[in-house]
């Protein structure tokens, strides 16, 4: 649960009551006060108020018919009515018309109001949770549907292709065109590449993090000599500084530089008389900073805002693409850690990217 | 039927060369000319001459920028003669039912053709069309 205050906001005309009521409260929620329903509304234009108590007896407007009124402004904020009347119009229309939560009748008994509000503030807090878990699962559902829709096509699209040049070899009689093979291993290694970004993607979705004392210089050695070796032409420059023990989630990490390190690589500017990719990295107690750059071909600055989506792709000078996925994969991997990442590019000479992690070892 | 002129848009550089190698076996086939994207290959046509023009486009689905249904849209501006004088049929290997159906609705797509292309297939589909 957040450490956040709870926001209530009571409304009543005697002056004595609001005073009480907000020395009482003060220590354990955020209390506004209001004289009356106007005044009360203007709070709400602004305020995001948890929980709303109004008496039921004001001049001008009375507690039902204000409380009607705030429905607009937080639909899901918790109504208490508070009467001295025993009227059973007033509870029906209360109810009705107000939804409102709870009927506190006068006089007051601080104890019994105590834990009326608290148990508002509950019922709050778990609404509030379910509609975060509504828009988790809508998220998921979304995703689950572009994946089909890519899996129909990115998946399908090299075997396809393989099948195309097995028939153009059967029409040739020719099974052994090198030509023809190497467009096979080509589609192959693509495919591979796809299946293993889903499967990182997947573990990234499901698993919780799992921290483990990270040395950088050994995971960015490994990541390295993990990367196609066929492009000896690129220069790879490391500058790694660590002082103390860092915390973290390695695979996530691993996931996210392999990531970027690999796009560094792929995107490469062929009109380049060389290709650079600096990594930068700076570990402390408290948090890690690793810079990416390249001098590559850049991002459009019309893509950039987009490149983290799912199945985003462009159409690159180099005609290379990628799955769409990757970055995607980086960005909600680094949302699972507790990180961030910005990007800055200009078309045509490089892209720098710069993620920020905090160690999990640090306590404060 | 006289030899044809092909435009090929896709933005797999293997069905590029698949297709061609595919059509160049083709008696009916005249002049193929291949675009990776459906930007590069509105902006042929737009200076492309009505002489010049292609008889048909073979066009896949889903691209990068613009995809297969989105050139249609922005092909379908050019004027009538110009149309009137191109076919168009898509290629692709989804078999997703949205964009199945929507490659069917289309007016201005003959057919939609699954991947890797059958050029005997297509054939029967264009034959009768010039």
């Amino acid at each position: 649960m957040r450490l956040e205050k709870i926001r209530i906001l009571y409304v009543d005309d005697e002056e004595n009551n609001l005073n009480s009521f907000k020395a009482f409260f003060r220590k354990y929620y955020e209390v506004y006060i209001a004289k009356n329903a106007a005044e009360a509304l203007r709070i709400l234009e602004s305020i995001p108020v948890e929980i709303i108590l109004s008496d039921q007896r004001m001049p001008a407007t009375t507690g039902v018919e204000f409380l009607e009124k705030t429905i607009p402004y937080c639909p899901n904020s918790i109504r208490i009515l508070i009467t001295g009347q025993s009227d059973i119009d007033v509870v029906i229309d209360a109810i009705n018309r107000g939804q409102v939560f709870k009927y506190i009748q006068k006089p007051w008994d601080w104890e019994k109001i105590s834990l009326i509000i608290e148990n508002a503030a509950q019922i709050f807090q778990s609404g509030k949770e379910l509609n975060l878990k509504n828009i988790e699962l809508q998220k998921l559902n979304n995703e689950l549907n572009k994946f089909v829709y890519s899996v129909s096509h990115d998946l399908r699209s090299p075997l396809m292709s393989i099948m195309g040049v097995l028939e153009l070899s059967k029409m040739e009689k020719n099974s052994f065109n090198p030509t023809y093979l190497k467009i096979i291993e080509d589609c192959v290694l693509k495919l591979d590449s796809y299946l293993k970004n889903i499967i990182d993607y997947y573990v990234n979705s499901k698993s919780d993090e799992l921290l483990q004392i990270i040395n950088f210089q050994e995971l960015i050695d490994d990541i390295l000599k993990a990367q196609n070796k066929l492009d000896v032409a690129i220069f790879i420059e490391t500058d790694v500084k660590q002082s103390g023990e860092f915390i973290g989630d390695l695979f996530r990490i691993k996931v996210i530089l392999n990531n970027l390190i690999s796009n560094a690589i792929k995107f490469k500017n062929p009109d380049n008389d060389y290709h650079k990719i600096q990594i930068v990295i700076n570990a402390n107690q408290k948090s890690v900073y690793i810079t990416i750059s390249d001098n590559g071909i850049g991002i459009l600055q019309e893509h950039l805002e987009h490149i983290f989506k799912m199945f985003f792709r462009t159409l690159s000078a180099n005609e290379k693409q990628g799955s769409g996925i990757g970055l995607y994969i980086v960005k909600e991997a680094l949302e699972k850690i507790g990180g961030n990442i910005e990007v800055a590019s200009t078309a045509e000479a490089g892209t720098s990217f710069k993620i920020y992690i905090p160690n999990k070892g640090n306590t404060n | 039927m006289k030899p044809i002129n092909i435009m090929l848009v896709d933005d797999s550089d293997v069905d590029l060369f698949l297709h061609q190698t595919f059509l160049n076996k083709c008696k009916w086939v005249n002049a193929i000319i291949p675009f990776n994207s459906g930007t590069s290959a509105l902006a042929y046509l737009g200076e492309c001459s009505l002489k010049n023009w292609p008889d048909l486009i073979l066009l896949d689905i889903q691209m990068p920028i613009i995809n297969g249904f989105e050139f249609l849209s922005k092909f379908n501006y050019f004027e009538e003669e110009y149309l009137n004088k191109c076919k168009v049929v898509m290629v692709s290997s989804t078999l997703d039912f949205g964009d199945i159906s929507r490659a069917r609705a289309n007016s201005i797509a003959l057919e939609l053709l699954a991947k890797p292309l059958n050029t005997n297939l297509l054939f029967e589909i264009i034959k009768d069309k010039f």
